[in-house]
């Protein structure tokens, strides 16, 4: 009987150490690169991309206009938020109507793809940081939410959480509204910097605005959670909890 | 509102507008509806009631209702002042040494004075509403009107069922326990102030239903039992506890409650302490501070927060004394302001589901001993309460503040013109003719009173005004300068009011006055007078830069320095502030302290 040979326990706690140290720095760094004006992201991005290895100009670039990689879109009316959550049960989508907070509804979605993580960990950290993606929200008007699952099909809700809409395959994105892109004359610095006085020891990012560039949405992080979305009414000067950013954590965990 | 236990909140302040007709001639009304003002009672010398006075501590009485109904309230209000403080610390709470003068007038008597009032007011042409209960304060003293229906003691013992809707009984109104809390020096905080008084408020016919769905009314403000248990009395009060949290309407607390995921606004922490929002801010604003600093109130005292409620008055109480900042509040209750807001809006779901709990109910004190009012004690509160009205008077309806003014004089001057020489009495004299204007004989009343051995705060300290004032115009030093023998006059007075409960902010400015006026720097125990006033006094950044600037000269760095720091945080006005930042220049100096 032959023995199967073993691995040294140090080695292999120094191999952990080593790849977790490295999946910090690599957290830390993304955050920082979310943080500066889009022309410096790229810039910051591509020597992120050198410098820790494992990260790719893609993951650090700004998301495309209409789409929102952190699952929370404000509609032009600034009343209505879409953002979705998958911490209990199925994956949903919450449409929270800011001014009338009973108007509140979840909306549940295809449950999500999982991977095996354990068998590729820890070979490839590709694979071992691969997040769950969630869906991707889109507001064709404040009255209807485009939802596109990771596996590409596609719904849409009304704001009262009813399905108006379910096909495979991705629409002509290029006809819809435009995402919540902030306008420059918001004073995007400015309003980073108030936000960040208003949400001390928090990582704000600002999301979107509204059309009458009344209303904000952003996200808000620790050091150690995922965060939650809150809009900030400019006009009120309050800043409105909408709920729990989605948990983003490697699939099979 | 129909329940049998349904109390009606006894403390009504007249800007509140809570006011009752008086039953006035339907010709009269009918001439004078064009205007309607409110007004204070007025204790008409010419009603022939039956009086009795009484004392309980903290409390004096002048009571025409019956022997069991003024038995029991004082009682009542007793055990409320008791059960306030179980829940919060003395300090926080005003403390006179002048007892809260109570009168209390029966419905009927009530009706039959208003009607005897209106038709000494017939030559003016306004329609005229009493308030039933009137809380009137002055710096050092509160006294009070309440209208009480005959009280069945039954009542204590759960057999309620009969009891009317008129039902009158004493209860802790979130108004009372504020001005309680705010009337204490230093100043308490004002989410601290606001977030307590919105405890006891939280019982009125808005505040939601607990989450187990028991229907719960009034029993005590603020203390809340099941309505449908009127046997289980004993049962009722051992469980009492503040209703769940009314949060900012009825409606966000409803949708909360049933989804806790719904969006709420909550201020940022530094925001919440920063003190009442600014005019400027949105009327939502405003809301979501008041609602947000009850919120922190139960959180804090809900036992479930690091350090519990212990954590929560040592944070108020350094509140009191300090600018608060993130690290005061992190060495109080060991979370940032982040983490804390986060947990705020974490507990709002449940704090609008549950109960705060209270310390446990106290029991009832022994009644107080009554007997027939002497004249000298009817007319000496009948003039107490007639000269406390003016001011509400003189502001709302000046036109008829000449019927108010005579009543309390023949009230006051009657009885000391029929050689009644009560200090007391002669002190509140030469109170009223102080606010009449008089000030000659005011000076003269209260000198007699002093001399007689009146020990009342703003007796004192009136008329170390007085002398002051005299003394200015005539004195014995350098022109403009006070002799040592008149200093000693008035500081002799001053002494005396601050061995008093509350320490009266007048008596510091006076002595304030008396300082600069002397020719000489104030010795070591001046200095320490006048510091210990400006601590208390913050706001009065004049008497703070004042007290700072004695302590810069006498070499006393660090007395002047905390000072200093004191008036940075609490005044905006960019001449004071400028002002203190220049001593503590100077005091940074080398030869710092010397001129």
């Amino acid at each position: 009987m032959s023995s199967i040979p073993t691995v040294p326990s140090a080695a292999l706690s120094s191999l952990a150490t080593a790849v977790s140290e490295r999946r910090k720095i690599r957290s830390l760094a993304l955050a920082a690169t979310n943080q500066v004006l889009f022309p410096c992201r790229v810039i910051a991005a591509a020597v992120l991309a050198l410098v820790v290895p494992g990260t790719d100009a893609m993951e650090a670039n700004p998301p495309p206009p209409t789409w929102h990689r952190d699952g929370a879109v404000l509609a032009s009316d600034g009343a209505h938020v879409a953002y979705s959550r998958s911490d209990a049960g199925p994956p949903k989508v919450v449409i929270v109507d800011v001014d009338h907070p009973d108007r509140n509804v979840a909306v549940d979605l295809p449950p999500r793809k999982s991977y095996n993580v354990a068998a590729d960990f820890p070979l490839s950290m590709r694979a071992a940081d691969q997040e769950y993606k969630p869906p991707r929200l889109i507001w064709v008007d404040s009255r209807c939410v485009l939802v596109i699952t990771q596996s590409g099909d596609t719904c849409r809700f009304d704001t009262d959480g009813r399905c108006l809409m379910a096909a495979s395959g991705i629409p002509n994105l290029s006809a819809l509204r435009p995402g919540e892109i902030l306008p420059a004359d918001l004073g995007i610095l400015e309003m980073q910097a108030l936000l960040e006085r208003k949400l001390p020891r928090r990582s704000v990012a600002i999301l979107g605005c509204d059309e009458a560039r009344r209303r904000v949405l952003l996200l808000a992080r620790g050091a150690t959670d995922a965060g939650r979305y809150f809009v900030f009414d400019r006009s009120r000067d309050l800043l409105y909890e909408l709920g729990p950013r989605q948990r983003v954590e490697p699939a099979g965990r | 509102m129909n329940s049998p236990w349904r109390l009606l909140v006894v403390w009504t302040v007249m800007a509140a507008g809570a006011v009752r007709a008086i039953v006035l001639p339907a010709t009269e009304t009918a001439r004078t509806a064009e205007k309607e003002v409110a007004l204070p009672p007025m204790l008409v010398v010419a009603s022939r009631l039956d009086w009795v006075h009484g004392e309980a501590p903290g409390f004096e009485v002048l009571s025409c209702c019956s022997k069991d109904a003024t038995e029991l309230f004082v009682q009542r209000i007793s055990q409320c002042m008791a059960e306030l403080a179980s829940l919060v610390p003395e300090e926080f709470l005003l403390h006179a040494s002048e007892p809260t003068l109570l009168i209390l007038v029966p419905p009927a008597r009530e009706q039959a004075m208003a009607a005897e009032m209106a038709k000494m007011m017939t030559s003016v042409a306004v329609s005229m509403n009493t308030a039933p209960h009137l809380r009137l304060t002055d710096v050092d003293s509160t006294a009070m009107y309440v209208v009480v229906d005959s009280a069945p003691r039954e009542w204590l013992t759960g057999d309620s069922r009969g009891l009317g809707p008129r039902y009158l009984y004493f209860t802790l109104s979130p108004d009372f326990v504020r001005s309680l809390i705010q009337m204490r020096q230093p100043t308490v905080p004002d989410w601290c102030a606001v977030g307590l008084a919105g405890l006891f408020g939280s019982g009125d016919d808005q505040a939601p239903p607990p989450a187990d769905g028991a229907r719960l009314t009034r029993v005590i403000p603020g203390w809340y039992g099941p309505t449908n248990v009127p046997d289980a009395d004993a049962d009722r009060i051992a469980s009492l506890a503040f209703n769940p949290d009314p949060w900012i309407s009825r409606l966000d607390a409803d949708v909360l409650r049933d989804n806790g995921d719904a969006p709420r606004p909550l201020l940022p922490m530094q925001e919440l302490f920063a003190g009442r929002p600014a005019a400027g801010k949105s009327p939502d604003y405003q809301k979501v501070w008041e609602a947000q600093s009850e919120l922190f109130v139960r959180w804090a005292l809900s036992g479930k927060t690091p350090g519990g409620s212990a954590a929560f008055w040592r944070f108020a109480r350094l509140a009191t004394r300090q600018a608060v900042t993130e690290e005061l509040f992190q060495s109080c209750f060991g979370l940032d302001y982040a983490d804390a807001r986060d947990a705020l809006s974490d507990y709002l779901p449940e704090a609008l589901r549950n109960r705060v709990p209270w310390p446990g109910p106290v029991s009832l004190p022994e009644p107080p001993e009554l007997r027939a009012a002497t004249q000298s004690e009817i007319d000496r509160i009948k003039g107490e309460w007639g000269r406390r009205v003016l001011r509400p008077v003189r502001s709302n309806c000046p036109d008829l503040l000449h019927f108010y003014v005579d009543q309390a004089k023949k009230a006051l001057q009657g009885a000391f013109e029929r050689g009644e020489r009560d200090p007391r009495l002669v002190g509140t004299l030469g109170l009223l003719r102080l606010d009449t204007g008089e000030e000659a004989g005011a000076r003269q009343a209260l000198e007699e009173a002093v001399a007689a051995g009146a020990t009342r705060p703003l007796v004192l300290v009136e008329l170390a005004r007085l002398r002051l004032k005299e003394y200015l115009q005539h004195p014995t030093a350098a022109p403009g300068n006070l002799g040592e023998d008149q200093a000693a006059n008035i500081m002799s007075l001053i002494r005396k009011a601050l061995a008093q409960q509350p320490p009266l902010r007048g008596a510091y400015s006076v002595a304030a006055d008396v300082m600069s006026h002397l020719g000489r720097d104030p010795n070591p125990a001046e200095r320490a007078m006048l510091d210990g006033g400006a601590q208390l006094y913050a706001a009065d950044t004049a008497l703070v830069l004042q007290a700072a600037k004695w302590d810069a000269r006498a070499g006393d760095r660090d007395s002047a320095h905390r000072l200093i720091e004191l008036g940075l945080w609490q005044s905006a006005d960019p001449v004071i502030r400028g002002k203190l930042v220049a001593l503590d220049q100077l005091l940074s100096a080398p030869a710092a302290g010397r001129r």
